[in-house]
């Protein structure tokens, strides 16, 4: 099979699709071939070298949906020929998706239902869990209003629904018209620019249950300022450095909480997917693609999605992928 | 009676020592003779209309101690005579009509003094501990310890089996925390020294007086999925987000504002078995006479902490 290999640190270009083995699934492991690959920001962070390197080259990527080959021995929950959808961060030894095939652990893998195209099952992963994490984490409840800042993307748009199927309100921002209009279409009750303070203001009222902030640290100062007292303002981006305020924060009783994909408990990722199967078999929880790459041309979308303005998810599909 | 009247909002010369008469306590109400009063930081706050909104003229304080000398109709858990703290009512006067629920009884083996250094600190001591999470075993960062709240929570952590740690500016300071039982104290800022007394594992809870000068400090030394709890704080302070994504952390703010009336009560109740026990121990610093409340007030922000700070009233 053929595979996006990461050759070294670096740029777009660092990446090389290469032909590679691939062993027999071992025990307990799924082999999938590949039908479409979901692109996480992570991804680029890894492969310009911000988290410990792995071993040169490598195939990167966590999320994946596709169509069962094989399965090793002691592999319960899954038959050659399911389709499926790939998660696997923190699972296992991660996914080494950007592939036309790979083996791994049955807890990472997940039916698909039929009516859903690989593209949105490549879109699951990394999103929902992070979406519902992050939606736990702020400690929204039923009947409560919250902020999504940066609604747009793959992770805002998940926990848009995610809010929606929970019985939780979202007011949500994204910088373009477009990206708005897909906000309100995911159920949010206003969707506004990043920019429009006195328009959030209003809508906050004495303030809003939770803010998640997906969009940037800058914002950081607002987002407490807009949260109730007693509130949880969720930060899931990364830029540097961020201005905490740190007294608005004592004076509301206000918790700030930073997720990270690499505090993920044993498990707590196989319980979200549990919780997710009913939603997506329902058809309540669907993602929405918003740029398909050949995956040969993982470098490029990679930068494109880091360029923001998205609405909705990146995937690459493989050559297999296109007739699929 | 004499008591302090806050006339005028801003600094401590809108503080006068003045004869003040009291009606009789109300329904529900207590009637204490004050021998000792709280001096919190909140306090000054109030006075400088930083937090709150008080109207002058107003009496000060909210911790005290002393002898229940009448009670009005309703009252039924206490009787003249008895040996009090009180946690929420005036108290920088010689006398106060405090809500029922603001009296509890004092142990016969506690001074005045330490019933007037129990209210504030220990209820926030306690609740923010209860609110960063920590259970036994944990290793639980104490920023202020040697003062009214840091002392309460380093007696209170190791009663509840955490491993506490504090830390002092001072080494007076330094030696009171490690006198009720931290398992070390250090100087605020000896990152490399609070690192290593975890072994390098971090902190899966810290409580800190001063959030926007320990933040950045607190931030490295958490433990990954660790709550920070933010009992005291200036600010804004500028941090790199990768220590405050990268781990999962929360910074948790904390305000005795949201501690609901019957989660006091419950406190209260919780407390008594402590200081029952000698668990928990009101550690007193300065004394300063009811005339110089200002000074007292002025000197928890300018001076360092080796224990609480009280007014007499004898």
């Amino acid at each position: 099979m053929h595979a996006m290999l990461v050759t070294q640190p670096g740029g777009p270009e660092v990446f090389a699709w290469e032909e590679v083995p691939l062993d027999p699934p071992g025990p307990g492991e799924v082999q999938v071939q590949i039908l479409a690959v979901g692109v996480n920001p992570v991804d680029r962070r890894v492969r310009r070298g911000e988290y410990p390197a792995a071993r040169l080259p490598f195939i990167p990527g966590n999320d994946a949906a596709g169509v069962v080959t094989a399965v090793g021995s002691g592999v319960e929950r899954i038959r050659v020929g399911d389709r499926v959808y790939v998660s696997a961060s923190h699972i296992g030894r991660g996914g080494a998706t950007y592939a036309e095939a790979t083996n791994v652990l049955e807890a990472a893998c997940w039916p698909l239902p039929d009516g859903f195209s690989f593209a949105e099952g490549a879109a699951l992963g990394l999103p929902y869990t992070t979406g519902y994490r992050a939606l736990a984490l702020s400690q929204a409840r039923p009947g409560d209003t919250i902020l999504v800042r940066g609604a747009s993307g793959g992770v805002g748009t998940a926990v848009l629904q995610w809010a929606r199927v929970l019985g939780i309100a979202t007011v949500g921002t994204a910088s373009t018209e477009a990206g708005r209009q897909h906000v309100l279409a995911q159920g949010a009750r206003a969707a506004l620019d990043h920019r429009d303070r006195e328009g959030l203001k209003a809508l906050a009222g004495s303030g809003f249950a939770a803010v998640i902030d997906v969009a940037a640290t800058e914002h950081l100062t607002d987002d407490v300022a807009l949260t109730a007292p007693g509130g949880h303002v969720v930060m899931v981006s990364v830029s540097t450095p961020a201005t905490v305020p740190i007294r608005d924060i004592q004076g509301k009783g206000i918790t700030l909480v930073g997720v990270s994909g690499r505090t993920w408990r044993p498990g707590e990722q196989e319980q979200i997917h549990r919780r997710l199967q009913p939603w997506l078999f329902a058809g309540a929880i669907r993602p929405v693609i918003w740029r398909r790459f050949p995956l040969q041309e993982a470098g490029a979308a990679q930068e494109v999605q880091a360029e923001g303005g998205a609405v909705g998810k990146v995937v690459l599909i493989p050559p297999a992928g296109e007739t699929a | 009676m004499r008591a302090i009247v806050v006339r005028a909002l801003g600094g401590p010369e809108g503080m006068h020592l003045q004869e003040e008469t009291l009606p009789p306590p109300g329904p529900g109400e207590v009637r204490v003779r004050l021998y000792a009063a709280g001096v919190n930081p909140v306090d000054r706050m109030t006075r400088l209309g930083a937090v709150g909104q008080a109207a002058v003229p107003y009496i000060p304080g909210s911790d005290g101690a002393g002898e229940v000398i009448a009670v009005g109709p309703g009252v039924t858990r206490v009787q003249v005579g008895d040996r009090v703290y009180v946690a929420g009512a005036p108290t920088y006067a010689e006398e106060t009509n405090a809500p029922e629920a603001a009296v509890w009884p004092l142990p016969a083996h506690l001074s005045f003094e330490q019933g007037a250094a129990i209210g504030i600190p220990y209820l926030t001591a306690w609740r923010a501990l209860t609110l960063s999470g920590a259970v036994p075993g944990d290793w639980v960062l104490v920023h202020g310890a040697s003062g009214g709240v840091g002392m309460a929570a380093v007696q209170i952590g190791r009663a509840h089996g955490l491993r506490v740690v504090g830390t002092a500016s001072t080494e007076a300071g330094r030696e009171l925390v490690q006198a009720h039982g931290a398992e070390a104290a250090l100087a605020h800022d000896d990152l490399e020294g609070l690192k290593a007394v975890t072994s390098g594992e971090g902190y899966p809870a810290i409580l800190t007086m001063r959030g926007a000068q320990t933040l950045d400090l607190d931030l490295r030394l958490a433990k990954p999925l660790g709550t920070i709890v933010v009992i005291g704080a200036t600010g804004p302070v500028t941090v790199q987000t990768p220590d405050l994504l990268g781990k999962t952390v929360s910074v948790r703010g904390y305000t005795n504002r949201q501690v609901t009336p019957e989660e006091r009560v419950r406190i209260h109740h919780a407390l008594a078995g402590l200081f029952q026990a000698g668990l928990a121990r009101p550690v007193i610093g300065r004394r300063y006479p009811l005339e110089q409340a200002g000074e007292a007030q002025e000197s928890l922000f300018r001076e360092p902490a080796t224990g609480k700070v009280v007014l007499t009233l004898a």
